[in-house]
């Protein structure tokens, strides 16, 4: 049977979406470090011990670590079940790249979908432009995750993994979270100037995602 | 001549600190910080200079495959990382001078604190590949992802968010604003500190050469 660039990405997505619902950990743990992430900072913080400022960037702390603890799993896994092999067979670099972004950004979103509801709730910020939080929701993601995956393609091939990749990644999305804070901080309407955050947001995706595409044949063939 | 060009270079230091005390005089409202500026701004600008071509040699070995090339990325890289922390360091003292405090998350010191974690994880990165190509392609990864990154990091990052610090050397207008005769010592002392960091980066690649040389054999 014929395959296209398209359906082989997708294949990689839906491989990774099944791993993980027969493993059921990986969520599974994820979501349970947002939660006590979030639990934690509501108990000690309640909603009315920050102010809107405060709270916008411990949204962004709660998504980050939990987006991390989750995301570098899916070349990890590849390489340390020894199918990395018979996965560049199948597939090639940019088409596996494709296929594990797509599957972390679902990741993500299912992550997004239980604390970002409950944080409005625990914390009862005033939202005052729900588009803008959604806009820097959606483009912080994007941002997040092709970074997150190539430098999961990264340090799947180095000794220590755990620590050396939140080392990777944190230092250089510094710059997606001070626009992702700043775009939730407009739409929690303690500035409002959402655009640049926005524009900021959008520019730092084109450019991650282009490096990301560009670098992922010399990661993932070495 | 090496020996010559040593002692030149210790002789021209001397100079160009001598005439950041003596010959420059003070800026306004920044009184005698002034003199800060002068190692300061060279360093901060080799910092910039040596990532950048940290960022240039790993593409060149990510297009080549040259060890050597590998070896180039990661000497820039240290040497970025050393000037990175002087002109972290000199940008204290000054905060402390002006500000009253050693550290205040400015925009400007928010973003040279990152250049030192992008760049202290390049490095540990580096630490933790045993095989030499695997180590070159990958950090060279890296080394590319961590350089479109700068350029928000100093760029548009202190543009976007209020900062206590003072205007860049140009400012927006494309026009310098600083005096002549301070002007004049930035640019000696950024010649003699880039002397020295192109001696050091010299040293390392004999190094590192010898080291390639050795396990060829």
């Amino acid at each position: 049977m014929k395959t296209t660039f398209l359906s082989r990405s997708l294949g990689v997505a839906r491989k990774d979406w099944l791993a993980e619902r027969r493993a059921q950990s990986g969520l599974a743990s994820t979501g349970l470090f947002a939660l006590v992430t979030l639990a934690v900072l509501s108990f000690s913080v309640g909603p009315f011990g920050a102010g809107a400022e405060l709270q916008a960037a411990l949204l962004w702390i709660i998504l980050l670590f939990s987006g991390l603890s989750g995301l570098s799993r899916v070349y990890i896994r590849e390489v340390d079940s020894r199918t990395a092999p018979h996965l560049k067979l199948l597939a090639g670099p940019l088409e596996t790249l494709i296929g594990k972004t797509l599957f972390n950004l679902w990741l993500l979103v299912l992550v997004e979908l239980m604390v970002v509801p409950l944080f409005l709730v625990l914390m009862a910020p005033k939202v005052r432009d729900f588009p803008v939080l959604l806009a820097t929701l959606a483009l912080a993601d994007i941002g997040l995750v092709s970074v997150s995956t190539l430098l999961a393609a990264v340090v799947a091939q180095a000794r220590t993994r755990g620590a050396l990749f939140s080392g990777l990644a944190i230092p250089v999305l510094i710059p997606l979270l001070l626009a992702a804070i700043g775009g939730t901080k407009a739409a929690f309407g303690v500035t409002p100037d959402a655009r640049t955050h926005l524009v900021m947001l959008a520019s730092l995706d084109a450019v991650l995602v282009g490096v990301s595409v560009f670098l992922i044949e010399p990661v993932w063939n070495e | 001549m090496k020996t010559l060009l040593k002692y030149g270079l210790l002789l021209w230091m001397l100079a160009a600190i001598a005439a950041g005390t003596l010959y420059a005089p003070l800026a306004k409202k920044l009184f005698e910080m002034t003199r800060i500026i002068y190692p300061h701004l060279p360093v901060a600008w080799i910092t910039v200079i040596a990532f950048a071509l940290s960022a240039f040699w790993s593409i060149v070995y990510l297009r080549n495959r040259d060890l050597v090339a590998d070896a180039k990325a990661a000497i820039w890289a240290e040497l970025g990382l050393i000037a990175c922390v002087l002109a972290t360091l000199t940008g204290a003292v000054f905060a402390k001078g002006m500000w009253g405090s050693y550290w205040n998350w400015d925009p400007r010191e928010t973003s040279i604190f990152l250049l030192l974690l992008i760049y202290a994880a390049y490095v540990t990165l580096r630490t933790a590949i045993e095989d030499d190509e695997r180590r070159a392609a990958l950090s060279a990864t890296y080394s590319v992802i961590a350089v479109v990154t700068v350029p928000f990091l100093i760029f548009v990052v202190p543009r976007i968010y209020f900062s206590l610090h003072p205007d860049p050397l140009i400012n927006s207008q494309g026009k310098r604003f600083m005096e002549a005769k301070m002007f004049q010592v930035v640019l000696a002392s950024f010649a003699g500190y880039l002397a020295i960091f192109v001696w050091m980066y010299r040293i390392h690649l004999r190094m590192a050469l010898a080291r390639l040389r050795a396990r060829e054999e």
